[in-house]
């Protein structure tokens, strides 16, 4: 594991440092008022005009001292601040997703899978499908269109296009957690927490549509392959309804695999965040980060690419211990 | 020649063995019916690609008219009072966008070469990914080692990021963009194919030939991969689908060469400014692209149901 | 009380079940027939493929999707399961016709308990578990006799009306009642037994397991489908034990299923005969060891080598089964027996009594 946040690092240190002409590592550190002089006193002193081992050593025990540079484009914070206010923000809207991405795509499968073949089985194919046809970007805009443009002009309720809560109410609650649904149920604000829920809806569905037709597909697989087995004939031939059979015998054998997934899932979900946070204007990491790339903010994108490498390696171990505990045969 | 004569038999039943189940996987595609619809649709889209440039000409797409800026002119759909209209004597039947260019003709100019580029990726990513994981899954050892662990690092990249930086850093031409978009799918059939090399690798046939003194390199070139390709095959359909779909995202992002590129992406991007008052930019490339998409997907969906050996029958 | 000696419980007639295929239709029943009286241990021999799993399977109505039946009837007490509707099956499977399964590996559910899976035997009846539990209250009963009597309580009267037992009483009962019934499969230990998951038990135990939930059911027909397969050879004696232990104190009727004709005459009154899917040949066991009738069954016999006598090969029966999508015109076993005779090639031979209730299905009789 420290072997990959390691590889991680180099692969976008390299990319980041290695070529000045396109991003130059100074550029956070400097205003277009300084001198030469100055540009070159600060490119010296932050050694960036060394090799780039050593700059790589160089950042390492800054990293190591909790330093993990400034970052110019976003009010020349400190790199490690900006990213720290905006983490939660991402993270509610993924684990929003993932709620919605369970919700509907179990189901559907497990309906795919009963009604194996018919009608319903080929329309909840293809809506699973439709969800990781879909460009995401393309997406979210439609349902800014539809549920805030013309919901509006129809007369109807409208969502929000975006942001994570009105205006208004910003601030009227304490910050704790950093994700407005928690803070809000922690203050007991439900006004705060309802509003922040509605903003949350359309972001968490844009997100949630792509890879709900992923668990589907495999809810359904897992299920087929489930009912053929031996184990079910005899449920059945025990007389026992239908539902029982599939519900208390079926069931928990399929969903192993698919549980398993969706924390996959919610470590993916965390980089598909950049593009809706982008449409929805979340004030999260990923919309952040593409501004970051443009800029070309090596630390910025370090720490980025480290969080989420992180949080994809841990999860893949988090997903093999569930297996273990919800598997009675594997012993680990 | 007693042995030559043998292994001609042994090919030619061996050959005929596969012709029966390609049959039969042929009779199992039919069936379904998601399967033959996407088909369709993939056929649909490959003549319109090809026969692209017979039915709109580029010179008439592009002419640059300004006074026609996002118009519309469409009978049947309105949207509204913000759709300006198009000048009178012309019929654009999905608008215009900024340029004052005819919106349906670009889109059709678009379609070919999205789908090239994304053939041309996904045939990069499977002819190198599978090359390197038989490798890997056939020496084994520290090299196999090695490459798991260079592709657990790649995995550990979310989606877009690696590809972001490698756009951004790189510029902007095709050729760039499609590396960037290379590195992100590559691994995948490198894990995918060792792991099928590792199973059939234990398969007494293998030990078979290795016995007759057939050389390793024939075994894993003429036995083994193309016992593994089952799944990688079904991999390669699904990926043309994603490939577009993140190909377009990143020409949506702002990385295209030139705003005046025929691609999907590209023109979608044209209209993130204006998302209420030219709805039209953002609706159609993408959902065309999601059309192709679709057509992609079904196919690959209806060959894993096919392939899948627990499924047959 | 219950059924006179010879009494049928179950009959099929004519009953025809085919099997759609991608290669074609497999004609796996072909106008089988067979009776199983009360109160005997029925052998269903044959080998590999001949279709005596089909017909347990179709007995209990848990053919797969891709067969159906032709024709015939399966008449239970004198109605045809055939025309059950499925909740009506899912009764009869509940409560009459229970069904033992050949590898308990795959057979029972991995990630549920044995408790779990056993106790749901018990509550999917319909009829309570105990009419003495809801008459005197008592809740403490635990003992070996009343297991058996347990079992042997089926008749409750109006078992749908007058007497409603709560369900919490009910799953009283069902509880003691695991243990009591484990213990009756001579399983030691039941406490522990329940609380495992079937992969950490042998395959014996498994088999044990498997036999105690289909008992639970009190069913009056008990198919027992291969179950002794899978298991090895001492293991195999302990359960053959078993089930005639089990003999007396079940009211019930047996159907075993097997390929092995040594099993079948250890446990079996009578025998029946499978061969591609027809019934060829019906005798009691001594009557059919004594003089089988049918060439297959000579052969069969012949095919068991004898402990008494050196053996100088082992005998086998040439040709192999025949393929059930084209099987073989007239009589299907025509084309490997050494008595065929014009007429076995044209028209198919009927069922028939040749000796006192000795049935042959074949032109030479």
């Amino acid at each position: 594991m420290i072997f990959v946040l390691f590889g991680v690092s180099v692969i976008v240190f390299y990319l980041a440092r290695g070529f000045p002409s396109a991003f130059s590592p100074w550029a956070q550190y400097i205003t277009f008022r300084m001198k030469p002089s100055q540009i070159d006193a600060i490119i010296k002193q932050h050694g960036f005009d060394k090799p780039l081992y050593i700059q790589y050593w160089y950042w390492l025990q800054d990293v190591f001292h909790g330093d993990w540079g400034f970052s110019n484009w976003a009010n020349g914070l400190p790199t490690f601040e900006v990213f720290a206010s905006r983490f939660p923000y991402t993270v509610e809207l993924t684990i929003a997703a993932t709620i919605l991405v369970m919700a509907i795509g179990i189901p559907l499968g497990i309906l795919s899978a009963l009604k194996n073949n018919t009608a319903a089985d080929h329309a909840a194919r293809i809506i699973a499908l439709t969800g990781y046809s879909t460009p995401v970007y393309w997406f979210a805009y439609i349902l800014q269109l539809v549920f805030f443009y013309y919901f509006y002009m129809w007369g109807l309720p409208n969502l929000p296009s975006g942001g994570v809560i009105t205006q208004g109410l910003a601030g009227t609650v304490p910050t704790v957690t950093g994700m407005p649904i928690l803070d809000g149920l922690i203050a007991g604000n439900l006004r705060y927490t309802g509003d922040a829920l509605w903003h949350v809806i359309l972001p968490a569905f844009s997100l949630a549509f792509i890879s709900l037709g992923y668990l589907a597909r495999i809810v359904r697989a897992s299920m087929l392959e489930v009912l053929r087995q031996d184990y079910i004939i005899m449920a059945r031939s025990k007389g026992l309804s239908e539902r029982t059979v599939v519900y208390r015998h079926a069931l928990r054998n399929a969903l192993i695999p698919a549980l398993t997934l969706t924390g996959l899932f919610f470590a993916g979900l965390l980089g598909g965040a950049i593009i809706t946070e982008t449409v929805f204007s979340w004030p999260g990491v990923g919309s952040v980060s593409l501004r970051a790339v443009f800029q070309g903010d090596s630390n910025f994108l370090l720490l980025f690419s480290l969080v989420t490498a992180f949080i994809i390696v841990v999860s893949n171990l988090v997903v093999d211990v569930m297996y273990a505990f919800l598997d009675p045969r594997i012993k680990y | 020649m007693g042995d030559r004569s043998d292994r001609k038999d042994a090919r030619q039943s061996e050959t005929q063995a596969r012709i029966a189940e390609l049959k039969y996987g042929l009779y199992l595609m039919r069936q379904n019916p998601l399967v033959l619809g996407g088909s369709i649709l993939v056929v649909f889209f490959i003549i319109l690609s090809a026969t692209a440039t017979l039915i709109v000409s580029p010179e008439k797409t592009y002419t640059f008219d300004f006074s026609q800026s996002y118009c519309w002119s469409n009978p049947i759909i309105s949207w509204g009072p913000q759709g300006a209209a198009c000048p009178a004597g012309t019929n654009y039947i999905l608008g215009t966008d900024g340029f004052g260019r005819d919106l349906l003709g670009m889109m059709i100019l678009a379609i070919p070469l999205d789908i090239t580029i994304a053939i041309v990726i996904v045939a990069a990513a499977t002819a190198f990914g599978v090359s390197l994981g038989a490798i890997a899954g056939w020496v084994g050892g520290k090299f196999d080692e090695a490459v798991l662990r260079i592709t657990d690092i790649f995995f550990a990249f979310p989606g877009l990021v690696l590809a972001l930086v490698f756009a951004a850093l790189f510029g902007r031409t095709i050729d760039t963009l499609t590396i960037a978009v290379l590195l992100v799918w590559w691994p995948t059939y490198v894990r995918l194919t060792r792991g099928q090399v590792l199973v059939e690798k234990e398969k007494t046939y293998v030990e078979a030939l290795r016995a007759i003194g057939v050389s390793p390199v024939r075994i894993l070139l003429v036995h083994v991969i193309p016992n593994s390709i089952y799944p990688i095959l079904v991999n390669s359909t699904l990926d043309i689908g994603g490939v577009i779909l993140t190909f377009s995202a990143l020409m949506f992002l702002g990385f295209s060469p030139s705003p005046a590129l025929p691609e999907l992406g590209n023109l979608a991007s044209d209209g993130i400014g204006h998302v209420f008052t030219a709805p039209w930019l953002i609706i159609f490339p993408g959902l065309t692209i999601l059309l192709i998409a679709i057509s992609f997907n079904l196919i690959g969906d209806g060959l894993r149901d096919v392939l899948d050996p627990r499924l047959r029958r | 009380m219950g059924a006179s000696e010879y009494e049928t419980v179950l009959e099929t007639r004519d009953l025809t079940v085919n099997f759609r295929t991608y290669r074609g239709e497999v004609k796996a029943l072909d106008r089988v027939e067979l009776s199983l009286f009360a109160h005997e241990v029925l052998a269903l021999v044959g080998e590999s493929g001949c279709g005596k799993s089909v017909t347990a399977l179709t007995i209990l109505g848990l053919l797969p999707q891709n067969a159906y039946v032709l024709g015939g009837e399966v008449l239970f007490k004198g109605e045809d399961l055939l025309k059950k509707s499925a909740d009506e099956m899912r009764t009869v499977r509940a409560e009459e016709i229970a069904a033992i399964f050949q590898d308990p590996v795959t057979f029972l559910n991995p990630v549920l308990t044995i408790d779990t899976q056993l106790k749901e035997a018990f509550l999917v009846q319909k009829r309570p578990l105990s009419v003495e539990a809801s008459e005197d209250q008592t809740e403490n009963a635990t003992e070996d006799h009343d297991i058996r009597k347990f079992l042997l309580k089926k008749d409750v009267p109006n078992a749908e009306s007058a007497i409603k037992v709560s369900g919490r009483k009910n799953e009283k009962m069902a509880e003691e009642l695991s243990k009591d019934i484990l213990k009756l499969v001579r399983l030691a230990d039941p406490e522990r037994i329940l609380t495992q998951y079937p992969h950490e038990l042998s395959g014996g135990m498994r088999q044990r397991c498997m036999i105690a939930m289909a008992l639970a059911r009190r069913p009056s027909i008990l198919i027992a489908d291969e179950i002794t397969t899978a298991l090895d050879v001492t293991v195999q004696a302990q359960i053959l034990t078993l089930l005639k232990e089990l003999r007396d104190t079940i009211d019930a009727s047996t159907l075993l299923i097997t390929h092995d004709l040594s099993i079948a005459a250890e446990t079996a009154d009578r025998i029946v005969v499978m061969y591609a899917g027809n019934v060829v040949e019906v005798a009691s066991t001594k009557e059919l060891f004594r003089k089988p009738l049918h060439p297959y069954t000579q052969l069969l016999m012949k095919c068991i080598p004898d402990v008494r006598k050196p053996v100088i090969r082992l005998e086998s029966i040439a040709g192999s089964v025949p393929d059930l999508i084209e099987p073989p015109a007239g009589c299907r076993f025509h084309p490997r027996c050494p008595f065929v005779m014009e007429i076995c090639h044209v028209e198919k031979p009927v069922l028939k009594e040749a000796s006192d209730d000795h049935l042959v299905h074949c032109h030479l009789y």
